[in-house]
């Protein structure tokens, strides 16, 4: 143990500078989002503590741009809470399927990082995690200066938000949706995965449509994810590669 | 408001810690079933795809939510180069930037 520690210590640093230039592309993703967030939200009436606030505890953008309409609407915070719950849920998957690597991390460090896990951040590190092992400085750095860059990017979009009087008319209520097929388009890449996503979306705007509010995207999706399940058991092992 | 934003952020923090946190403690070195594995991957499409559908095809100014096809549904509009954008670059910042161009440029030019 005293030996790891030692060993650990010593190539802190340049793993550290590793994990701080890894984050530089996803820093870069957040900054158009973070913005459009902070902007939506002072135009929401939020004050520049409650946009960073959110920004520092919550850390989950979809989630904090998708509750700005309900604040605004005076929902219930049963509904706002219950609605990021379920947007939020999948944290629960990309938590798991990130813990074997995390094996030989200390208990902290593991919290550390699953407090601090998004979706872009998931891609990093699980890309890194297959090509062999998690070092939890560079780790832990990348989400640090990811978790940096999105406070900052929505205080720095409050603030823009005083100036620009008409988000709309800079495009910026598209923020989100262009995330969404940001981090969406890539996952489509076999036939489970694009049926799951054809599916969800069908299930979960025809909800809506009939006014289920909220509940319509997770019932969306755990339909479109047991299609997508049918689809990989009925499709034979080899199969798979060739679809595009 | 003040109140009921700390308890909103309150709430919201709580409801999204546990999910991230409680697997890495109590799943760490355990194996899920294959199956589950599987169709715990698919969640991350299907969920991602029904966050985004809505948005673009749904009117929810209104009272009830009602379809939306039409050219002055900008946000559709640009959904679909910016697909062809994700799809080519696979870059967020990119995807990002141009979906927020597109939709600007679309309300300038055709009101």
């Amino acid at each position: 143990m005293n030996q790891e520690r030692t060993r650990y210590k010593r190539g802190a640093l340049p793993a550290i500078a590793r994990g701080i230039r890894g984050a530089l592309p996803i820093g870069l993703g957040y900054f158009p989002i973070g913005m459009a967030y902070g902007l939506l939200a002072q135009q929401t009436g939020l004050s520049v503590w409650a946009v960073a606030g959110f920004s520092l505890f919550v850390f989950a953008g979809a989630s904090q741009i998708m509750v700005l309409p309900l604040i605004a609407a005076g929902a219930s915070i049963w509904s706002i809470v219950g609605a990021t719950f379920i947007v939020n849920l999948r944290h629960l998957l990309m938590s798991a399927s990130l813990s074997p690597s995390l094996s030989s991390w200390s208990r902290t460090q593991r919290v550390l990082l699953a407090a601090t896990l998004t979706d872009e951040s998931f891609g990093a590190q699980s890309a890194r995690a297959a090509e062999g092992s998690l070092d939890p400085d560079e780790a832990l750095a990348l989400n640090a200066t990811a978790y940096i860059a999105w406070t900052l990017s929505s205080v720095i979009g409050f603030t823009l938000g005083l100036l620009i009087r008409d988000a709309r008319a800079w495009g910026l209520d598209f923020a989100l949706p262009a995330m969404f097929i940001g981090l969406l388009t890539p996952l489509c890449h076999a036939r489970p995965a694009l049926t799951a996503a054809l599916c969800g979306a069908g299930v979960s705007t025809a909800l809506f449509r009939a006014g289920f509010g909220s509940g319509a995207v997770i019932v969306g999706a755990l339909i479109g994810a047991t299609a997508g399940l049918f689809v990989t058991e009925l499709v034979p092992e080899g199969g798979k590669s060739h679809d595009a | 408001m003040t109140r009921e934003i700390f308890e909103i952020i309150a709430g919201m923090a709580l409801v999204t810690a546990l999910p991230r946190i409680l697997p890495v403690l109590f799943l760490a070195e355990r194996a899920m079933p294959p199956r589950l594995e599987r169709w715990l991957k698919l969640i991350a499409p299907a969920i991602l795809a029904a966050l985004l559908t809505p948005e673009l095809l749904l009117d929810r100014s209104g009272e009830a939510p009602r379809l939306f096809l039409s050219l002055q549904n900008h946000p559709l509009l640009a959904a679909l180069p910016t697909f062809f954008i994700a799809w080519r670059t696979r870059s967020l910042f990119a995807t990002v930037a141009t979906g927020i161009i597109l939709t600007a440029a679309l309300r300038a030019l055709l009101g």
